[in-house]
C-alpha cells in the first residue's frame, strides 16, 4: 500500500519535533520537505533551538525527505512569495500531499491553489483517533502547545472536539 | 553612509537625553542615534506583527521585514496569540486531515 503524505512547513515542523512526533508520524506516513526549509532548520540549529537538531538528524536519516519542488518560479511570479514559501506550496501541489503548516497566510495561498492542509492540532487529533495517543497524552501535548503560547481558541476547539467523543 | 537630520526636540525628551549621555559618558548624539535605532526596530516589528495578523504576509516575509529570523519571528508571534488560526480554521482542518490521512 502507497504510504499517504505530508509536506511539512517550517512552523509545524517545529512543534510536531518539539512535541516527540516526527517519529510517530514518520512511522505512518512520508514526511517530506524541501531545501530551502532544510536551509531554514539549519539556521535554527545555528541559533541553538534543539529541535532543529532533532530534525536534521531525522532528515539525515532519511525519514524527513528532502525533495526539490519544480514550479517553485511560477508559484513566486503568480503570488509574489518567497522562495521558502513557494517551494513547500509547490511540492504539495506536485506530490498532492496535504501541507502542515501553522502559516496563515501559507494557507490561505494554499486554498486557493486546492492544497489540502493541517496543522499540529489536527495531527495530534489524528494520532487520538489512530490510537496512537490516549485522550490524556492528546490533552498534555496540547497543554504544551499553550505553554508555547499557540493560539488557545484552536487548543480549546480540539479539546471540546475530543472531549465530547 | 550616515545622514545628518536636523530635528527639534520636545524639552522633556531633549533633558532625559542630556541625563543619560552623562550616566553613559557618551555624546548626545550618539544617545539619540541609540534611541531611533531601537525604536525603528520595535516599530518594523509591530508593522510585521500587524500585516501578519491582517492576512496580508506570510511568518517568513514577517522575518524579512522585522529583521529577525524565522524562529525570531515565530516566537514573536507566540507572544502575541498569533500562532494558529481560528476555531473555524482549525475545524476545516481536522476535517481534512481526517480525510485525507485518517
Amino acid at each position: 500500500m502507497v504510504k499517504r503524505g505530508i509536506v511539512l512547513d517550517n512552523s509545524s515542523s517545529v512543534f510536531l519535533a518539539k512535541l516527540g512526533l516526527i517519529k510517530t508520524l514518520a512511522d505512518m506516513f512520508s514526511l517530506i520537505t524541501t531545501e530551502d526549509i532544510k536551509k531554514e532548520t539549519e539556521e535554527g540549529a545555528k541559533e541553538g533551538y534543539r529541535d532543529a537538531n532533532i530534525r536534521i538528524s531525522f532528515m539525515q536519516e532519511g525519514k524527513i525527505k528532502v525533495q526539490k519542488a519544480e514550479s517553485v518560479s511560477n508559484i513566486i511570479k503568480e503570488h509574489q512569495l518567497n522562495k521558502a514559501d513557494a517551494s513547500i506550496l509547490s511540492l504539495a501541489q506536485e506530490t498532492g500531499y496535504i501541507l502542515a503548516t501553522e502559516d496563515r497566510q501559507v494557507r490561505h495561498i494554499s486554498k486557493l491553489l486546492k492544497i489540502k492542509n493541517t496543522n499540529t492540532v489536527a495531527l495530534i487529533y489524528l494520532l487520538y483517533k489512530r490510537k496512537k495517543l490516549s485522550k490524556e497524552q492528546s490533552f498534555a501535548l496540547l497543554d504544551l502547545l499553550d505553554k508555547w503560547s499557540y493560539n488557545k481558541e484552536m487548543l480549546l476547539k480540539a479539546k471540546q472536539v475530543m472531549q465530547n467523543e | 553612509m550616515s545622514e545628518a537630520t536636523f530635528v527639534r526636540l520636545l524639552d522633556e525628551d531633549s533633558k532625559f537625553i542630556e541625563t543619560l549621555s552623562k550616566q553613559k559618558k557618551t555624546t548626545k548624539s550618539a544617545i539619540i542615534k541609540e534611541l531611533v535605532h531601537k525604536s525603528i526596530k520595535k516599530e518594523k516589528l509591530e508593522s510585521a506583527l500587524d500585516r501578519y495578523a491582517d492576512g496580508e504576509i506570510t511568518i517568513r516575509e514577517g522575518a524579512t521585514l522585522s529583521d529577525l529570523s524565522y524562529r525570531q519571528f515565530l516566537n514573536e508571534l507566540g507572544k502575541k496569540g498569533l500562532l494558529g488560526g481560528t476555531a473555524a480554521d482549525q475545524d476545516e482542518m481536522i476535517k481534512e486531515t481526517l480525510d485525507y490521512l485518517g
